[in-house]
């Protein structure tokens, strides 16, 4: 299958302090990966790096074969890679659900989402596009004139991830769509997040805490402690794994 | 007091609101996305006003009056808009860019700097004397019952509430406009959804220092055009904003015209003396930042987890 993300050997750091240690990682098209780890291991940082809002010391990170970041000292002279941004990176196809929901709260659910749809050109598309969007989460079509600050968080985690769809990408990267959420809205989310890859073909970067959901959720299971990937296999494998049992599912 | 009397000072608080509010809204909106007070805004405000001046003349030339004056008054409104415009992205560019990820402080003292080299240079280049706006038409004032209104209130009245509804449409509907709001309220986020903020910013220079020109040739039509013109009106616009809660874009056109009413109340009805007539804003400035700092539209954001 072909690799769609490749992490390769990054470092980030903040300060001194390495937030992560050459990390090096893959994502295959059509796969739902999932990235499992306690707070403060660097999974945010990671994202963050990909969508280019944190800088690499150290590695590249290509995208559908083409380099989206690269370390500031790598490469010399005319090659050295001019610095891309963060909207040029969403207009390669990725889209990220940033921890937090980081919803526009001062504009409507359907403001939000014509947002989401800013790098799109053709109205028509939006339209088609929102239509889909109220059918796939009726909630978000009921409250879709309603400022977004008055939703529930499990509504607002909705809108999050039915913004980031609205742009079409090939890739949508998710931190922590279950953190602070009821359990059956979790698995609500967790259950719209496979249909989007199952019927829409998105490939899926899942980041999570909750390592059971994430885990059962996905193909593939990378660990991250410290900054540093401790474990990388099947996510059927690292359920079974004895150092993820003890250490993230509390068994 | 008698009605016709509340309703003459409430025409000229109105026309007065209207000019403050055209100038605080690029205080606002640069705000929003910055999160600093643009000081050299009542500059680009005299800058609009001295091209506005300078284009009329030259397209009127010596025809006294008639419909070509009018045309010409209006075309220079335009030419005037598009400079202040570039003038204000330039601004941004050179002085404010290169800062971004310096201390707070430091883009505030490059604005006041800003502010210094735009009055002295035109000072320097235009002379300290004021220059009288020619009046685009006869200012003869009209009587409506008891109260005096003249033309040139109509045109203020009706020219920032175009300005006002038109920024309105423009931010609510457009996609640049969204894409504006989305800056402010939260910017990396923008980012993630592909909106390009170094344009959304250049772009929000340009709307605010277009809409100053406008306010600025506007009070040039009862005042004079001078060098240092825009400090004052500049200063007060920058209250407005503050009282309508800074950042806040219905708020600044609000806080403006609530400022110009209290301005011209407190003078006429609450007998404050003329000569102390530019202490209201600053008064209105004290309190409404001991009891509500963050302005009348102003929101204290909580976030829900």
């Amino acid at each position: 299958m072909k690799e769609l993300l490749v992490i390769d050997d990054i470092s980030v750091c903040y300060g001194n302090i390495r937030a992560l240690q050459n990390v090096s990682m893959h994502v295959n098209e059509g796969d739902i990966v999932c990235l499992i780890g306690a707070n403060g291991s660097g999974k945010s940082t990671l994202l963050k790096a990909i969508v280019g809002l944190e800088p690499l010391v150290d590695g590249v990170i290509t995208f559908d074969g083409e380099e989206i970041c690269k370390a500031k000292n790598a490469g010399k002279g005319k090659d050295h890679l001019k610095h891309i941004t963060t909207d040029l990176i969403a207009a390669r196809g990725i889209a990220l659900v940033p921890e937090g929901r980081r919803v526009f709260s001062d504009m409507t659910v359907e403001e939000n989402l014509d947002m989401g749809a800013f790098l799109v050109r053709d109205d028509k598309l939006i339209a088609e596009r929102k239509e889909a969007m109220y059918e796939f989460f009726p909630i978000l079509g009921a409250r879709r004139r309603q400022k977004t600050r008055s939703l529930s968080g499990g509504e607002q985690q909705m809108m999050a991830i039915a913004r980031a769809l609205m742009s079409g990408p090939r890739m949508i990267l998710l931190d922590e769509p279950g953190l602070g959420l009821a359990p059956l809205v979790i698995a609500d989310i967790f259950e719209k997040i496979d249909l989007i890859n199952k019927q829409d073909k998105v490939t899926v970067f899942l980041v999570e805490q909750n390592a059971r959901m994430a885990l059962k959720a996905s193909n593939e299971g990378y660990v991250l402690e410290n900054g540093r990937v401790v474990l990388q296999d099947s996510s059927a494998a690292l359920l079974e794994n004895e150092r993820v049992k003890a250490a993230y599912l509390g068994e | 007091m008698a009605i016709a009397e509340f309703f003459q000072h409430l025409m000229n608080g109105l026309t007065l609101g209207g000019i403050y509010a055209l100038i605080a809204l690029g205080y606002t909106m640069v705000y929003g996305i910055l999160k600093f007070i643009n000081f050299a805004h009542g500059d680009v405000l005299m800058a609009g006003a001295f091209i506005g001046l300078f284009v009329f003349d030259w397209l009127r030339g010596s025809a006294p009056s008639g419909v070509w004056t009018i045309i010409s008054f209006f075309l220079a409104m335009i030419v005037s808009m598009g400079l202040s415009a570039l003038l204000g992205m330039f601004i941004e560019r050179v002085a404010y860019k290169p800062l971004r990820n310096a201390t707070r402080l430091a883009p505030l003292l490059s604005a006041i700097g800003v502010s210094f080299i735009l009055s002295n240079g035109a000072a320097w280049a235009f002379g300290t004397r004021s220059r009288k706006f020619n009046y685009p038409f006869d200012n003869t004032p009209i009587h409506i019952g008891e109260v005096v209104i003249t033309p040139h209130q109509i045109l203020i009245l009706v020219v920032s509430l175009i300005m006002m509804i038109g920024l309105k449409l423009f931010v609510d509907r457009t996609r640049m406009g969204k894409a504006m709001r989305a800056t402010s309220l939260d910017q990396s986020t923008a980012m993630l959804m592909g909106v390009n903020v170094n344009k959304v910013i250049s772009l929000t220079f340009a709307i605010g220092s277009a809409l100053a020109a406008v306010g600025g040739i506007l009070i040039a039509l009862d005042f004079k055009v001078y060098a240092s013109m825009g400090t004052m009106t500049g200063l007060k616009a920058f209250v407005a904003a503050v009282l309508g809660g800074i950042g806040n874009i219905s708020g600044a056109m609000f806080g403006g015209i609530l400022l110009g009413i209290l301005e011209t109340f407190g003078v006429a009805v609450f007998g404050i003396p003329t000569g102390l007539k530019d202490t209201i804003a600053f008064g209105v400035l004290i309190i409404i930042l001991l009891i509500r700092p963050e302005g009348l539209f102003g929101k204290v954001e909580k976030e829900k987890v």
